[in-house]
């Protein structure tokens, strides 16, 4: 079972990632009505984990811990519901404000629960030369060294904003499915493909001799580079 | 006032100038003698500022009776007498030739930023900083437009504005416009700033030139070495021009040089030592330069120099054969920016090809040679003129070096470390788990079977050995205890989860913490909600704290 465990790593579904490399969720925002009048002066009074300054805010920012998720609650009895790591995540975190909610004796109710927002990231572990891909995908991208280090891409289909910076380091976000989020990021891998400085030189699974050979040495980065810019890695 | 004043819009003082609203204060003063006519104090009350001076979006006072003065019910009659669009309009346009002409903008340009912000506004003139910022976000983009040398930087101070406000604006007018603007050039920015310290320092003019097409040489390479991109590119304008001052032996004082061309004395340092580490690292990869370091890099720059753009000549003459791609005549001849551009493009053609366009591309312009090249040591002999070094070295095509980004190698040190630390979680676990297995083993019923006495002392040498053992073992695994760390452990409790390695390796621990934290259950327990609630004893203590009343902050402690 531990070796099930260990060896854990779910293989990549490569019909649906064709690129190998799965986008993390890192941010999942949602809204609920909670469908009445709310008195915040009363729940920020009654609740340990809410916070209320109308002066700053005109909302009760209320935290929980499990899922470690923020919300904002207004008068109407609207709420925004942030931090979560996926969908399922988000909706529990929703509900228990709710509850929270009811339990200060408000009438609150649970409609219209809708994803907002979701946001991933992920590491294509290639350089990017942002200049050549904001010349050749002007339409889509805005590259503004002086304001932000990132090239900003406008995807239209599906609508997601793209932010590519040349570390290789991508963050998606827009989506209101998380398989927008993966959709966008297979859509925009060939093209980061043409523009990146070398081939891919991490290796993919350095793990899967483990079991054979348990002393290996920790891989140097130095080695790794050295071995990359003699061009010996497998392309 | 003010009503004579208003309505003639003539400073009843001086008689020339024109009475206009302050919107920083909320009065009514000349703007040519100065004269403040503060009627509208007496009118509105000394409380009342048409514009606060912090006040980012200003306020806009509309013909609908909304907005500051409206509220004091002042506002509708007084802006009608006042034909309030002419004077919002006259105010903007002052406030346009004002900051063009300390940007020195060329006369057709303010014309387009007049059109710009007609555009933009479509009639409504408003008051209060925001226009201010608007006005530099258009002049922006009309020098933008003709690539002339301006930075968002001194839009930013003559507006007196943060970089983001404007660079906020920046975006906006862009959208609206729908203009789409060429890519920010700083060749123009470093040959504004060469003639500027020329002028300052007596150069003549062949040795200006000369400057100026190092630069661009060395512009382009650090693009092509990641030194430029992603970064603001006037720290690295600076650097080059330090750098280039250094080949030729001029005394520039490198603040003075920063200050030219408005950048962070910290950052265009930082970008000089990078600059710097990439041409020793190009001057290492020739036979002779095993010598070169960043502190005798000052004795090789100007045949350094001379080496990359020879060098650089042949690869564009190449890419130009090669290219398949119309381009523009200038990408060819001095834009390291459209340089680059036309890269990416031949990238497009040669991917297929598995043909990468990389600084190696064009520092060396053909591969597979060095070995032979190295084996002769023809270099390594004194005394050759840069000359004859240079073509040989062209003949050989010896340099292959790599540049990478620092933000990458960064990344890339992370991601070795964590898969150190990765390996280490799963040798830790394999150890556990064998601990356990044999502590299972031991617990077990032993075989009731008599030990036979004559191998009593090898039973006690084995059990000596495994006392050893266990007693090293214990020595190790302290060790190890004492090298673990917080990350250590998080990797540990995710490995035991089965968490994606890829996801660890990127340093994804929240998410994956995040996700696989939880028991997944959608039942919510309400005891599990008991510690959110504050008990009536507590309520009742914060009632008596705060007079909840008028109490307008609560916020629990943390």
């Amino acid at each position: 079972m531990a070796e099930a465990v260990l060896e854990g790593s779910q293989p990549v579904d490569l019909a649906k990632h064709p690129s190998g490399i799965i986008p993390t969720l890192q941010n999942i925002v949602s809204t609920v009505n909670m469908d009445c009048r709310l008195e915040l002066k009363t729940i920020a009074l009654h609740a340990r984990n809410a916070e209320y300054n109308p002066k700053r805010f005109a909302a009760v920012i209320m935290r929980i811990r499990e899922p470690k998720t923020t919300a904002l609650i207004f008068a109407s009895g609207k709420m925004v519901c942030t931090g979560a790591k996926s969908e399922q995540q988000s909706k529990l975190a929703a509900r228990k404000y709710a509850r929270i909610i009811q339990k200060l004796g408000f009438p609150a109710q649970f409609k219209d629960f809708k994803i907002q927002n979701i946001v991933g990231s992920c590491d294509v572990k290639f350089p990017i030369r942002l200049e050549g891909l904001a010349y050749a995908h002007g339409h889509f991208s805005s590259y503004e060294p002086e304001l932000f280090p990132g090239l900003i891409y406008r995807m239209k289909q599906p609508k997601i904003v793209l932010l590519i910076f040349v570390s290789g380091k991508i963050v998606l976000t827009g989506a209101k499915v998380r398989d927008e989020i993966y959709e966008a990021f297979e859509n925009i891998y060939p093209v980061l493909t043409e523009f990146r400085k070398i081939q891919q030189w991490y290796v993919p699974s350095p793990y899967s001799d483990l079991t054979l050979d348990l002393h290996v040495a920790k891989p140097n980065c130095t080695d790794v580079l050295k071995t990359c810019n003699s061009g010996r890695m497998p392309i | 006032m003010g009503g004579a004043a208003m309505a003639a819009d003539t400073c009843e003082a001086c008689g020339v100038g024109t009475v206009v609203m302050d919107t920083v204060y909320g009065i009514m003063a000349c703007d040519s003698c100065g004269r403040v006519f503060d009627d509208v104090e007496t009118f509105l009350g000394a409380h009342h500022q048409a514009g606060h001076v912090m006040e980012r979006g200003g306020t806009f006072v509309k013909s609908t009776d909304t907005g500051a003065l409206a509220a004091c019910g002042l506002g509708g009659s007084l802006f009608r007498t006042a034909n309030r669009e002419n004077v919002n309009r006259r105010d903007v346009m002052n406030k346009m030739k004002e900051i063009g002409a300390i940007l020195r903008v060329p006369h057709e340009k303010v014309e387009d930023v007049k059109f710009m912000l007609e555009r933009l506004l479509e009639g409504e003139w408003g008051q209060g900083r925001w226009i201010e910022v608007l006005v530099g976000a258009c002049i922006y983009v009309a020098i933008r437009q003709s690539r002339l040398p301006l930075t968002l930087v001194e839009v930013a101070s003559s507006v007196d504005c943060g970089i983001v406000e404007l660079g906020r604006m920046y975006r906006r007018v862009l959208e609206s416009l729908e203009l789409e603007l060429p890519e920010t050039d700083p060749f123009v920015f470093m040959e504004r700033a060469i003639s500027s310290l020329a002028l300052s320092k007596g150069i003549d003019r062949d040795l200006t030139r000369v400057m100026s097409k190092q630069g661009s040489l060395l512009l382009e390479c650090s693009q092509q070495w990641f030194i430029i991109t992603g970064r603001r590119p006037l720290p690295v304008v600076a650097a080059v021009l330090a750098l280039v001052a250094e080949a030729n032996q001029i005394k520039f004082d490198f603040d003075d040089v920063v200050r030219e061309v408005y950048s962070h004395p910290r950052t265009s340092r930082m970008r000089l030592t990078e600059l710097k580490e990439a041409l020793v690292g190009v001057g290492q990869k020739l036979p002779w330069g095993k010598d070169i370091t960043v502190k005798t890099l000052d004795k090789h720059l100007p045949f350094l120099l001379k080496f990359l753009e020879s060098d650089m000549k042949r690869a564009k003459k190449k890419s130009c054969s090669v290219s398949l791609l119309p381009l523009p005549q200038r990408q060819h001849t001095r834009s390291p920016t459209k340089l680059e551009s036309s890269y990416a493009q031949k990238g497009v053609e040669s991917h297929k090809s598995n043909m990468q366009p990389s600084a190696s591309d064009c520092i060396s312009s053909a591969k597979g040679t060095s070995a032979t090249g190295r084996q002769s040591g023809l270099f390594l002999e004194d005394g050759r003129s840069v000359e004859l070094k240079l073509v040989e070295a062209l003949k050989r095509k010896e340099v292959e070096w790599q540049a990478w980004p620092k933000s990458f190698l960064v990344g890339a040190d992370a991601h070795c470390r964590r898969r150190g630390k990765i390996r280490a979680a799963m040798e830790r676990i394999r150890l556990a788990k064998q601990g356990l297995l044999l502590r299972v083993d031991n617990n077990q019923p032993k075989s009731s079977l008599p030990v036979p006495s004559s191998d009593s002392k090898l039973r006690d040498a084995e059990r000596s050995r495994a006392k050893r053992r266990k007693v090293d073992s214990g020595l190790s695994l302290q060790k190890i205890k004492r090298e673990l760390d917080w990350e250590d452990l998080v990797i540990e409790y995710l490995l035991l989860r089965g968490v994606n390695h890829t996801q660890l390796e990127d340093g994804y621990y929240k998410a994956a913490l995040g996700v696989h934290h939880m028991q997944s259950t959608d039942q919510i327990d309400d005891d599990e909600l008991i510690p959110y609630l504050r008990s009536k004893a507590e309520v009742k203590m914060l009632r008596s704290l705060h007079d909840v009343g008028d109490a307008n902050l609560l916020t629990p402690p943390v």
